[in-house]
């Protein structure tokens, strides 16, 4: 982290891995790289094997998303003193939806239904994918193949959230005009507490989405390890952070 | 006077002035100095014997029964509601009033005995009967040990026991008790529930028939009855019957540890009177506590030696599947007597009219409520055995050997008390026994015969109860005096007082005075467990999916109204805050209209209410995911309003609808709408 940027610049400077690709995307010129040390390995450089077994890892824990709800909402009103619990799993709604539902309909709220949201199908998929090509990275070694699975993981893991936050705008809005109760319309919030007539209602991660940050985390370590071994075969904008 | 001076005279004046004030101070105290000299003359034989009671002190009393808002009380307590014919249910220490489960007595306020789900219950050989007196509930035991599963309660008027599930805290089971008289004789339960031994209170003709009562000695009968409960649904049976001489048996109780095989019932009225029997039946010394052993009466049936009696009696029963009660006419039992299964039955000579029987935990004592007398005999059940097997009889009686009194007696609690009922035990060698007459709770050891505590009740106790005081393993902390006159302990309404129950702390080495609580009906005798043991297995609702009433309907859209000739069946539901369907038309004045009414709701503590107006039934309380059916009879035409009676949600008020009812020849179309949905043609079936 405190070499100067001159350092970086040429890859023939020092010794090292000779760069992949991502070199290539740097706007460097191949041809400055001697053709004896193009060797196969150096279009994927091979990953160390800490970063292997992290990205191994990482891949399994997202895993652990199918198996654990994603997300919770607590709902406590003074009827309600043992509260009422929602959680939204991977693939189905779980606690009492149905309560939720009935009390829901007083303000008019729309109909909370499992069926409604193709997301159980969709997320369930795009997990089990994403944990195998996380495997598949881990088994072959490949720096910019941890890049690309990391970028797409994120990537998912933001259109996710947004997808949520727009299902949570649309019950706060599309509320039935000939409800008993009228309300202003809101927004559910995704994170923290917010208050609904009687009831104070709280939304946090569960521990599958946990999970899920745990293995971006995890796969996030993997190339902070990898960049620190060789940072040659690391994208150039982590090269002056990590290089040795 | 003449001799006095003037200032003798002012003095005689004066002293009179001050005598005459006195005593009106006096008599205007009067109630208040009586109640100071009864408490100090209470301690009696207690004050020499016990350590000084603790100052009452109200504070410390207070903090004793507190039970915080929103916290829970210690222990259920189970009270009989005597002539109401429910059960109550009590938290203790606090004395709140929980809950009153409806068991022989029909319950407008939630349909029991009105629906047609549970009016099968009240059927009897007698028909429909509205009610009963409801005496001595028992709860259900293994090893000795009370389990919390069922609680048993017996009908003293038309001889019947009721079995409650504590999951649900409702009646599930009544039988009847046939060739009885006044089921009284009902809090003996072995110590694994294998049987509830109950008997006659009234001897009557055996079989029932048309005899002068004069001819009582040779027509009359007494019966003492065995009846099983299945070990894992609880269903009740009439296992046997031992015909006895026609006493009149008082309360039962049974045999744990080494007495496990046999049970105990007291009696009064060995004179065989039938007139006057409070001068009649009390001429002898002794009277005959009868033991039986049921394990021989097993031998003697499983031997083909019983014979089979005919005399209808009902089962009745609330089916596991559809939670409709089913009534089942059975119409013979098995009877035994002393002569066709030789030493199947003992009598126990015992003085004088005793009226409690109680077995203490160890199974060894059996302790009788010697009402006339003024000791409490105590019987062993080993010097019985050696009796038995050493034929130390002194005679017979109708065929059943009577045992030589001091041949069996364990010893006797000398100056006891007056008017000496019932015994409950505490585990640790205490037994506290409740005295009717002289209106107090006395304590006294087991094995001394020593009495060492005695506090005053208020008053005229009947039934004691300690939690578990039955059983083999009490909960010795608290004993509750069941009283039958509360007369000036609360504020008074009118000539008809509400009776009362008092919690006495029996923790330290002397009784101490708690609390006073009211109760419903008559508190005749209680039951009580710790909370624990039952409060998480409480049902809160029922799996709508479970549901499997042939009226119920899973969700709005089969909601509909059907036609069957004048019969009409709505098939309803209720959830907050609407009925489906609630406006219902072509009902005609001669139809019989039946609301099925589910409940579609599956979270605690939503019931909803179902009244009709006009309706000769009652109101219906369904719980979550039940269905309940109301009938109804229009006698004329009309729009009339029906409404959920329980406060459901903020919109309750809204929860209503209409039926329309035309003239009988009316051509109205049956239709209904509501949830919303268009206006539905009815089904002509």
């Amino acid at each position: 982290m405190t070499l100067s940027s001159d350092t970086v610049t040429g890859p023939a400077a020092r010794p090292g891995p000779a760069p992949g690709p991502d070199a290539l995307e740097d706007g460097q010129a191949p041809v400055t790289v001697p053709a004896s040390r193009q060797a196969p390995a150096s279009r994927r450089p091979a990953m160390r094997i800490g970063a292997r077994v992290f990205t191994g890892v990482a891949a399994l824990v997202m895993l652990a998303g199918l198996a654990a709800p994603l997300w919770h909402y607590d709902f406590l009103a003074p009827q309600y003193p043992e509260g009422l619990s929602l959680s939204i799993w991977a693939y189905k709604l779980g606690g009492r939806f149905d309560l939720v539902n009935e009390l829901n309909h007083y303000v008019g709220m729309e109909v909370i239904d499992e069926a409604a949201f193709p997301e159980f199908r969709v997320i369930p998929a795009a997990l089990v994918l994403l944990a195998l090509w996380g495997m598949m990275v881990a088994a072959r070694g490949g720096v910019a193949a941890l890049e690309g699975w990391l970028a797409a993981f994120a990537l998912a893991g933001f259109a996710a959230l947004g997808d949520f936050w727009l299902w949570l705008y649309r019950y706060g809005h599309d509320l039935n005009p000939r409800a008993p109760i009228r309300i202003a319309p809101f927004t559910p919030r995704l994170l923290g507490s917010y208050s609904l007539m009687n009831f104070s209602i709280s939304g946090y991660p569960g521990l599958g989405a946990s999970a899920l940050f745990a293995a971006f985390l995890l796969g996030a370590a993997a190339l902070v390890l990898q960049a620190r071994a060789r940072p040659g075969a690391t994208a150039r904008w982590l090269r002056p952070h990590f290089a040795a | 006077m003449k001799g006095l001076g003037r200032r003798g005279k002012g003095l005689a004046l004066g002293i009179a002035i001050a005598v005459v004030a006195l005593g009106g101070l006096l008599v205007r105290h009067a109630p208040s100095l009586r109640h100071a000299r009864s408490e100090a003359a209470s301690g009696g034989v207690a004050e020499a014997a016990g350590p000084p009671r603790p100052a009452a002190l109200a504070s410390d009393a207070a903090r004793r029964v507190y039970v915080a808002p929103g916290h829970y009380d210690e222990f259920y307590g189970f009270f009989s509601g005597g002539f109401s014919g429910q059960l109550a249910v009590y938290g203790l220490p606090s004395g709140r009033l929980i809950q009153v489960v409806p068991v022989f007595s029909v319950f407008p306020e939630n349909g029991y005995g009105f629906s047609e789900e549970t009016k099968a219950m009240l059927t009897t050989s007698h028909g429909f009967v509205p009610w009963d007196d409801s005496h001595h509930p028992e709860l259900s035991q293994t090893k000795g040990a009370v389990d919390g599963r069922w609680l048993f309660i017996n009908a003293n008027n038309t001889p019947r026991m009721a079995r409650l599930d504590l999951r649900t805290f409702t009646t599930e089971e009544i039988l009847e008790v046939p060739h009885t008289g006044g089921l009284h004789p009902t809090h003996g339960i072995t110590e694994n529930t294998e049987y509830l031994a109950v008997g006659t209170r009234f001897s009557v003709p055996v079989p029932q028939k048309d005899v002068p009562i004069k001819d009582y000695q040779r027509e009359f009968k007494g019966m003492l009855t065995f009846i099983k409960v299945a070990p894992d649904s609880g269903q009740m049976s009439i296992a046997f019957q031992l015909e006895v001489p026609p006493f009149d048996y008082d309360l039962s109780a049974c045999g744990r540890g080494p007495s496990h095989g046999w049970c105990f019932f007291s009696s009064y009225n060995t004179e065989q009177a039938h007139t006057l029997l409070e001068v009649n039946a009390s001429q002898f010394d002794k009277d005959m506590v009868a033991a039986v052993n049921w394990k021989r009466a097993e031998q003697c049936v499983a031997q083909g030696k019983a014979t089979t009696l005919a005399g209808s009696f009902y089962h009745n029963y609330v089916d596991p599947k559809t939670r409709v009660a089913r009534s089942e006419k059975l119409d013979t039992t098995k009877v035994l007597t002393a002569a066709s299964c030789p030493g199947v039955v003992y009598y126990l000579p015992t003085p004088k009219s005793p009226h409690g029987m109680d077995v203490d935990p160890t199974g060894e004592y059996i302790v009788a409520g010697g009402k006339l007398s003024s000791t409490i005999p105590v019987h062993s059940f080993s010097k019985m055995l050696k009796a038995i097997a050493a034929r130390q009889f002194e005679g017979e009686n109708e065929g059943i050997p009577v045992l030589k009194y001091g041949a069996v007696l364990a010893g006797e609690v000398p100056n006891a008390c007056l008017g000496p009922l019932h015994n409950e035990f505490d585990g640790k060698g205490n037994v506290y026994t409740s005295c009717f007459i002289s209106s107090e709770i006395i304590k006294w050891r087991l094995g001394s015969w020593d009495v060492v505590d005695r506090i005053p009740v208020y008053y005229a106790i009947g039934h004691l109860m300690i939690p578990g005081g039955d059983s083999a393993h009490p909960w010795g902390k608290y004993v509750v005096a069941l009283n039958k006159i509360s007369k000036d302990r609360f504020l008074p309404v009118g000539p008809e007082l509400g009776q009362s129950a008092q919690l006495i702390d029996i923790s330290g080495p002397r009784m101490r005075m708690l609390l006073d609580f009211p109760t419903i009906g008559e508190p005749h005798y209680a039951q009580a467990l710790p909370a624990d043991l039952i409060m998480s297995k409480s049902v809160k609702y029922y799996p709508l999916k479970e549901n499997r009433n042939p009226y119920a309907v899973a969700s709005e859209l089969q909601a509909r109204v059907e036609r069957h000739g004048s019969v009409v069946d709505v098939y309803m539901t209720a959830i907050r805050s609407h009925f489906t369907p609630d406006n219902i038309e072509g009902i005609r004045v001669g139809d019989t209209v039946y609301f099925h009414v589910t409940n579609l709701e599956q979270d605690w503590d939503v019931p909803h209410g179902f009244a009709v107006e006009g309706a000769r039934t009652s109101d219906l309380l369904i719980m979550p995911g039940e269905t309940l059916t109301l009938k109804w009879e229009p006698k004329r035409p009309g729009v009339f309003p029906f409404y959920c009676t329980d406060f459901c949600s903020a919109l309750h008020q809204e929860m209503q609808g209409y039926v329309r009812v035309s003239p009988a020849d009316s051509q109205v179309a049956l239709g209904w709408q509501g949830g919303g949905q268009p206006w539905h043609q009815g089904a002509a079936k």
